[in-house]
């Protein structure tokens, strides 16, 4: 498959009073055309500030450097106007929360005609057919009259929809996706994430889906990238990665999902709290938590190393991991 | 909650797909501001005195300007219904058409004001840095000398009048309509909708100006009720002044002035143009208070 994205050694510093935060610290990893990928990890490990990157939408008082190829061009060397005009045409971005991330005060049709308006110059009567159709795509019952509705007229499931539809109505290559489903209930979780992958097949789209939902990452994307503390510590495909963890905080995550088949007192949680990225400890960030350390974990870098077809960990002792899944494997049923 | 219960499974099993309710399309302004109290009454004070300025001369046989020194300082009577002056003009029509000069001027004092105001508020709030400091140095400026003062000294430099009262009142009346827009927008500009807008390849002016505006104007248009109270009380203070508008023009600031050498046996001719000022004051609050809560967002 052609590689659509790219984002190399991506480095995202923010000054505050307390001194400079990475907020992203070395964040490598591409995307192929048509793929999905999910970026995982705990609240705060940099998830969004990468998708932000991606975008160039970072805040003003941070500093990115670092490579981000989009179609092999570098964005990050783009100047603020050729940035903007691949913004919702090349690139677009879903929002976690669809009932602040639209406009209140403009009606829900309108808001995905005025991307279709402004991105790709058609007229307003066209503009406004073509979003009522966004909208029967998404699976908006009676879009006809939906396009004039304002957003808290409508559910949650229906706002996130409309933001799909905003989402894909310039035909981008890419959806970076930030969180769509958490602010759902299970149902209408499900109901977004199949129009997703049906956008997905349909437009031949790359996603990229940030979230802290192992479960929807397993359904959605073919790939996946483990984050912890700014870093990302694991990435492979979902297959390889959920089922042959070989970095201990994946195992970690993996682990505290609480399961039906296991009855237990209580849940399997990662002893101890992630770093604070002020002061991230020196060497594996992972390794005041980790059950398996050792002496040489901490000093030293810790890059991604290839370890199996398409899967790569920055674990330096990640046969670790597979000793620890025999006899208790990860997925039930393994 | 038996008797509930059918239509809770109903919605949970497809909250999605019910008919959207008529009633919430339009649930707007149009259809709610008969509920708030203060902005019907406000509404019917200032419609009174509007409508009784503007029809003047249908309530008054008498000209504002007419002089009959053989009528002078009159108590109220049949004919006159507040009296008249010490130059025998009839009191109750110069109040008519001196509300029809103050009213005029007061709200069209708060347009450029409030157009200067918003503009700059919204770009300071949205680009910040050197513009924010540029704009919020020159609000600073004007702050620092209280109202009345600047107005006052402006409306003496340009020359009175009503232009000079226009160029006065704007010169600082844009600064509150700056610092209230602009702190509106720093707020805004972090909500999602924003960061959304930008994603979606939008520029500068057009999220300023659809989006950004129609979120913050509520609060410009709030206070632009209690600003022509303002106003109306820095022209009647002009006019007591002898900086307003030029006589013979009526106008209720120079009529509380003339009638306060008579206040002791005369009363009515300073107490009813100040009542004037003091009734359509309450009645613009009102109206300020009631479209604030109307307009407030739920």
């Amino acid at each position: 498959m052609a590689e659509l994205l790219r984002v190399e050694d991506d480095v995202v510093e923010i000054r505050t009073r307390r001194g400079v935060l990475r907020a992203v610290d070395g964040v490598s990893f591409s995307i192929a055309a048509g793929e999905a990928l999910g970026l995982v990890g705990e609240s705060g490990c940099g998830k969004t500030t990468t998708l932000r990157t991606i975008l160039g939408l970072i805040p003003r008082h941070a500093t990115v450097s670092g490579r981000v190829l989009f179609e092999g061009e570098d964005l990050l060397a783009k100047n603020g106007d050729a940035m903007r005009r691949r913004r919702g045409k090349a690139i677009s971005m879903i929002f976690q929360e669809p009932m602040t991330a639209l406009n209140q005060l403009m009606r829900a049709g309108q808001q995905i005609a005025e991307a279709i308006e402004i991105n790709l110059g058609h007229g307003g009567r066209e503009a406004r057919r073509e979003a009522v159709d966004l909208m029967r795509r998404v699976g908006i019952p009676d879009a006809e009259r939906r396009y004039r509705a304002y957003p808290h007229e409508l559910s949650g499931g229906m706002r996130q929809r409309v933001m799909i539809a905003m989402a894909i109505s310039c035909h981008p290559r890419l959806v970076l996706c930030d969180e769509p489903t958490t602010a759902l209930d299970v149902t209408v979780q499900e109901q977004i994430l199949n129009i997703l992958a049906t956008m997905q097949r349909e437009e031949d789209l790359s996603i990229l889906y940030v979230t802290h939902d192992l479960a929807v990452v397993a359904e959605l994307c073919e790939r996946v990238a483990v984050m912890y503390a700014a870093q990302i510590v694991e990435i492979g495909t979902v297959d390889e990665v959920f089922r042959r963890p070989r970095h201990p905080y994946t195992l970690g995550l993996l682990r505290s999902i609480p399961r039906f088949e296991r009855v237990q007192e209580t849940l399997n949680a990662i002893p101890g709290a992630p770093p604070h990225l002020l002061a991230p400890p020196p060497c594996c960030r992972f390794h005041p938590r980790c059950p398996y350390v050792e002496d040489d974990c901490r000093h030293g870098d810790f890059p991604l190393l290839p370890i199996g077809d398409d899967h790569d960990s920055a674990c330096i002792h990640s046969e670790r991991c597979v000793e620890a899944i025999v006899g208790d494997p990860v997925m039930p049923g393994d | 909650m038996i008797a509930v219960a059918p239509d809770n499974a109903a919605q949970s099993l497809s909250p999605d797909l019910l008919p959207l309710p008529v009633a919430s399309v339009k649930d707007g302004f149009r259809t709610r501001w008969y509920r708030s109290r203060s902005f019907v009454a406000g509404i019917v004070i200032l419609g009174v005195i509007i409508g009784m300025c503007t029809l003047a001369p249908l309530l008054t046989p008498f000209s504002p300007t007419q002089q009959d020194l053989t009528h002078v300082l009159q108590p109220p009577s049949a004919q006159h219904l507040l009296g008249t002056d010490q130059l025998g003009i009839d009191v109750w029509s110069q109040l008519l058409y001196g509300g029809r000069t103050d009213l005029r001027i007061a709200f069209l004092a708060v347009i450029l004001p409030f157009i200067i105001g918003t503009t700059l508020g919204c770009l300071a709030g949205y680009y910040g840095r050197a513009v924010d400091v540029g704009v919020m140095r020159m609000v600073d400026i004007v702050v620092a000398f209280p109202f009345y003062v600047l107005v006052i000294a402006l409306v003496f430099a340009i020359g009175p009048g009503e232009k000079g009262i226009y160029i006065a009142i704007t010169i600082v009346g844009w600064v509150s309509y700056a610092r209230i827009v602009r702190g509106e927008i720093l707020v805004a500009k972090q909500q999602d909708y924003v960061l959304a807008a930008r994603s979606a390849g939008f520029g500068a002016p057009r999220i300023i100006v659809r989006h950004l505006l129609p979120n913050v104007i509520t609060q410009a248009i709030v206070f632009a009720t209690a600003d022509v109270v303002l106003d109306i009380l820095a022209i009647v203070t002009l006019g007591y002044l002898g900086l307003g508008v030029p006589p013979p023009i009526p106008d209720w600031g120079r009529m509380i002035f003339n009638g306060q050498q008579f206040l002791t046996t005369q009363w009515q001719l300073a107490t009813f143009p100040g009542l004037a000022v003091v009734v359509t004051g309450i009645g613009l609050a009102l109206l300020g208070d009631g479209l604030s809560d109307l307009l407030r967002p739920e």
